[in-house]
């Protein structure tokens, strides 16, 4: 399913990335955003997380250049990142889980001794 | 494509992992290679129903969440539950979730890469060649149950007959309808003996325009199992795993 599959271990972001890409935001998505969020999802899954407008032209049956439109709305609301290549790629801006935001830290340390 | 099944109910206590342990069980013994993975981080459970305790989990959904391992390094083939009719091919693994309060505690205050869980799924069925993969989902609504349902083939819902499972599944299959899960089971469980089954079939079928896949009674057998093994590999006979077979087999024809 993944032949190009990196042998390296996951990485952890940095806390102070920005928001980036919640599954919660699908609940609020129009439609047809919703449909091509959703479609990166199960193509990065299967370890194919960069796209192009093309590709995601020939998923949702539209025209390249309203797929593009829609991406570049996506990217401006935070939930893509465009890789600048020769080809323009788009990939998925996942944030971190929300934290919780404890009254008193010392209930957290004493939890993680 | 393997098939992607969610297991998930609005409320605590419907019998959630019970039940994804033993469907998952049921559908390898039918020759299939199937795998569970444990995203109730903040309550995990389901590993107890296939003997493990804090001691015995060495390897965990939270150190691959950590960046400490990969994920097919926290799958333990778990296969030995299956009974001995089962066939050459079939096979069962487990990701559970760990049980140790600083990990669960660590999760809790400093999230994680939610998208590593995305590509984590991906990878196990990759790496253990799976099937079928279950997801044993937190109650209620949150961004791993999100996550889960977004990207499942089937997910099953489970409620109990009770006016606060009935609300409380109304909202989670209006989410899974506005995020258009491709095939959608309710399962009710712990029906008492006195109702009237049919009736209740078709009360919740017409209440969620949803099918209903199976009932489960309230059996003393199961109470009395404790969680200490999988009831429908030591009763197979018993009509409740008789009712859990015919849901795995829905769920096989997808």
């Amino acid at each position: 399913m993944n032949p190009e599959k990196s042998p390296q271990l996951p990485k952890k972001k940095n806390l102070s990335d920005p928001p980036g890409f919640s599954t919660v935001d699908l609940l609020t998505l129009p439609e047809e955003e919703r449909r091509i969020v959703q479609w990166m999802m199960r193509q990065s899954m299967i370890g194919h997380s960069e796209v192009t407008a093309m590709e995601v032209a020939a998923h949702i049956g539209e025209e390249e250049e309203i797929a593009h439109t829609r991406l570049e709305s996506l990217v401006e609301q935070g939930l893509l990142q465009k890789l600048n290549e020769t080809e323009e790629r788009y990939k998925l801006r996942h944030g971190r889980k929300q934290k919780r935001r404890p009254r008193s830290g010392k209930i957290w340390q004493a939890l993680e001794q | 494509m393997p098939t992607i099944i969610s297991v998930h109910s609005f409320r605590g206590g419907t019998g959630k992992s019970n039940t994804t342990a033993n469907l998952a069980a049921t559908v390898a013994t039918q020759g299939n290679r199937v795998g569970i993975i444990d995203t109730d981080i903040a309550s995990p459970g389901v590993h107890v129903l296939f003997g493990f305790d804090e001691d015995r989990i060495k390897r965990s959904l939270n150190d691959y969440l950590w960046g400490r391992c990969e994920i097919k390094d926290a799958a333990y083939d778990v296969s030995n539950v299956l009974p001995e009719t089962a066939t050459e091919n079939s096979a069962i693994y487990l990701v559970p979730s760990s049980i140790r309060s600083g990990e669960i505690a660590r999760v809790l205050r400093e999230g994680y890469d939610v998208s590593l869980l995305n590509e984590g799924f991906g990878e196990l069925i990759d790496d253990l060649d799976l099937d079928y993969l279950f997801i044993d989902t937190h109650p209620g609504l949150n961004e791993e149950t999100l996550l889960s349902i977004t990207i499942s083939d089937i997910l099953v819902l489970i409620l109990r007959p009770d006016a606060q499972d009935f609300q409380g599944t109304a909202v989670t299959v209006e989410v899974a309808r506005k995020l258009e899960v491709p095939q959608m089971f309710l399962m009710v469980n712990k029906a008492l003996s006195i109702m009237d089954f049919g009736a209740l079939k078709q009360k919740v079928e017409e209440t969620y325009n949803v099918p209903v896949a199976g009932i489960l009674p309230l059996t003393e057998e199961m109470i009395q199992l404790g969680s200490q093994g999988l009831f429908c590999m030591k009763y197979p006979d018993h009509p409740l795993s008789q009712v859990i077979l015919n849901i795995a087999k829905q769920v096989m024809i997808g």
